[in-house]
């Protein structure tokens, strides 16, 4: 049953191209709000986006965008979303503005050159609107992409992919934007891109999908909060001698040495933190750095993959 | 209003390249005017016509009809390069996937694309027909106007024709999925069978081109000598490519719109 805040749900969905299997049984839920996918290649995500879409067909299970059927009610979920879909390829002898402008008429918004033009002029484009999109840049071609997935105001957009070929500022103004939209018209994003510094700065959920499984759907906070691991990085005047103090408290999981500090995996952080001091002071070791390390969303992943047992 | 869109859209995009319109209407109006017995308009019967005016129209007439068949090469230029750059390359650069992101129905998309390939090309022979007729020797158009029925055989031959090759170039662009193969593979489809019976000395009448010399047998022996049709004959000498271009149309229609992927 779908709650007020859940806009999509999948259940066991299953796709086969031929003899390969590119979702085996995808379950998760997303809420309103900016939503990443995570994976590694071929890992489904890309499949699970068509199929939200309807431009592929589920070989099983069933897909619900606002509690719409993907398969029965596609046209009226396409009323509501925008897309852009990875590596976009878009007729490259129409002016850019012709072309949003056309879809935009697809879509039925109402007036469509001034949605169109107000699109690109968002996405740094209102000067090159009148060009041909044969004389585009990779970079703009992106950010044409991005303005046709924004036009006629979707409640929902998919994004593929969407920082490829921008530069550094592009992707943090389009970073921007994307939450801004989020925040202020109440847009919902769902985003899939390998870049998961990104998807930390603008998600609140996310999904890890590997081998056309999620293996974890929550929010940041909860997946940080169930994997992050206490970690302490500590740097002394002799990190030998106190890597050895460490090995024997009750408090200590594992100590190793990463990018030049004594890593330190700990069971329990309030007793690690008054026994490790003390160790340090009775073997005569000068601190430097005591501190906390903390997890990125990267971590998360690739702790995800370990407990699950999957590669890395 | 998205229909309109997309209507305008496809017929836009066709005749973006005037050069390749211009270039099937030369070859349409040539094919016109180049065939056996002096040319279509049967010009080279000018010279006597003041000697036997009956005989004349009547060479006119035939000459007329049996030059139709030689459309059957521009339209199968037309409407090859027509499916291939509207539905196979937009579906490998991946344009249908970008347009059906949007709330169009396949089924429209399937129609619009067929219907803009079918009638872009029938607008073309259109302007070589009309063309073919006036430029030459208007005088001599005036005896093919005094046969009218026989124009709307034409006209009507020339639909079938290209109805016949925009379905199966419809057909091949949707399941190929690529520009190249799409061209080829329509051309293939279209031209083996005439080749192929050629080959082993078979008659398959019923496969254009040779379906079409029939089909103006009928339209000849009846508009000239009896100016009137045999309903049941047209059909039998069109019947066969109708239903296989009908066949083909509800299988890539079926295919598009619930088996497509576009992945």
């Amino acid at each position: 049953m779908l709650t007020l805040d859940v806009i999509i749900e999948t259940r066991d969905l299953v796709k086969k191209y031929g003899r390969v299997e590119a979702l085996r049984g995808l379950n998760m839920e997303v809420s309103k709000g900016a939503f990443g996918l995570i994976g590694p290649n071929a890992a489904g995500k890309s499949t699970t986006l068509k199929i939200l879409l309807g431009l592929v067909r589920a070989s099983g299970g069933e897909a619900r965008v606002f509690g719409l059927d993907v398969r029965r009610d596609s046209f009226a979920i396409r009323k509501r979303v925008g897309a852009l879909h990875e590596k976009p390829s878009f007729p490259s002898w129409v002016k850019g503005l012709e072309y949003v402008e056309y879809l935009a008429r697809l879509k039925g918004v109402r007036n469509p050159r001034e949605a169109a033009f107000g699109e690109l002029k968002s996405f740094g484009l209102g000067e090159a609107c009148d060009r041909k999109i044969g004389t585009y840049s990779a970079g703009m071609v992106q950010r044409l992409g991005l303005a046709q997935a924004f036009v006629g105001d979707p409640e929902l957009v998919f994004l593929d992919e969407p920082t490829a070929n921008l530069d550094p500022l592009g992707r943090a103004e389009f970073l921007d934007m994307i939450k801004e939209r989020c925040k202020s018209l109440g847009v919902s994003v769902v985003i899939s891109t390998h870049i998961l510094s990104e998807l930390e700065r603008v998600c609140n959920a996310v999904a890890i999908i590997f081998g056309g499984v999620a293996l974890e759907v929550g929010s940041l906070s909860d997946l940080f909060e169930k994997y992050s691991e206490s970690v302490y990085a500590v740097e002394s005047s002799d990190d030998k001698r106190l890597m050895d103090g460490f090995v024997n408290l009750d408090s200590v999981e594992r100590v190793w040495f990463e990018e030049g500090a004594l890593m330190v995996k700990v069971k329990d952080q309030g007793r690690f933190e008054r026994d490790g001091i003390g160790v340090a002071h009775g073997l005569g070791v000068g601190i430097r750095r005591f501190e906390p390390v903390w997890w990125s969303l990267e971590h998360v992943y690739k702790k995800v993959l370990e407990v699950k047992g999957v590669g890395t | 209003m998205g229909l309109r869109s997309l209507v305008g859209w496809e017929f836009r995009n066709l005749v973006r390249f005037p050069l390749l319109e211009l270039l099937v209407v030369v070859v349409a109006y040539l094919s016109m005017l180049s065939s056996a017995g002096g040319g279509s308009l049967g010009l080279s019967a000018q010279s006597s016509w003041s000697i036997y005016p009956g005989a004349i129209a009547r060479n006119i007439m035939f000459s007329f009809v049996s030059d139709v068949q030689y459309l059957y090469v521009p339209t199968i230029l037309s409407v090859t390069v027509f499916a291939s750059i509207g539905i196979a390359r937009e579906v490998e650069a991946g344009f249908v996937k970008v347009a059906l992101s949007y709330p169009i129905k396949r089924r429209d998309l399937f129609l619009v694309k067929f219907g803009s390939c079918f009638l872009t090309s029938l607008a073309i022979f259109g302007v070589a027909l009309v063309s073919a007729m006036f430029l030459k020797n208007w005088t001599a158009t005036l005896y093919i106007l005094s046969f009218p029925s026989t124009i709307l055989a034409v006209v009507g031959l020339i639909i079938y024709q290209t109805f016949y090759a925009a379905s199966v170039a419809t057909a091949v662009a949707i399941f190929s999925r690529n520009t190249a193969a799409s061209f080829i593979g329509s051309i293939a489809i279209l031209y083996m069978p005439v080749y192929m019976a050629q080959f082993a000395r078979l008659d398959i009448p019923f496969i254009p081109p040779g379906s079409t010399e029939l089909f103006s047998f009928y339209i000849k022996s009846a508009s000239v000598f009896w100016r009137q049709y045999n309903l049941f004959t047209l059909v039998e000498a069109t019947m066969v490519p109708i239903l296989i271009a009908l066949v083909l149309l509800f299988v890539s229609f079926f295919y598009f719109t619930r088996r497509y992927d576009l992945s």
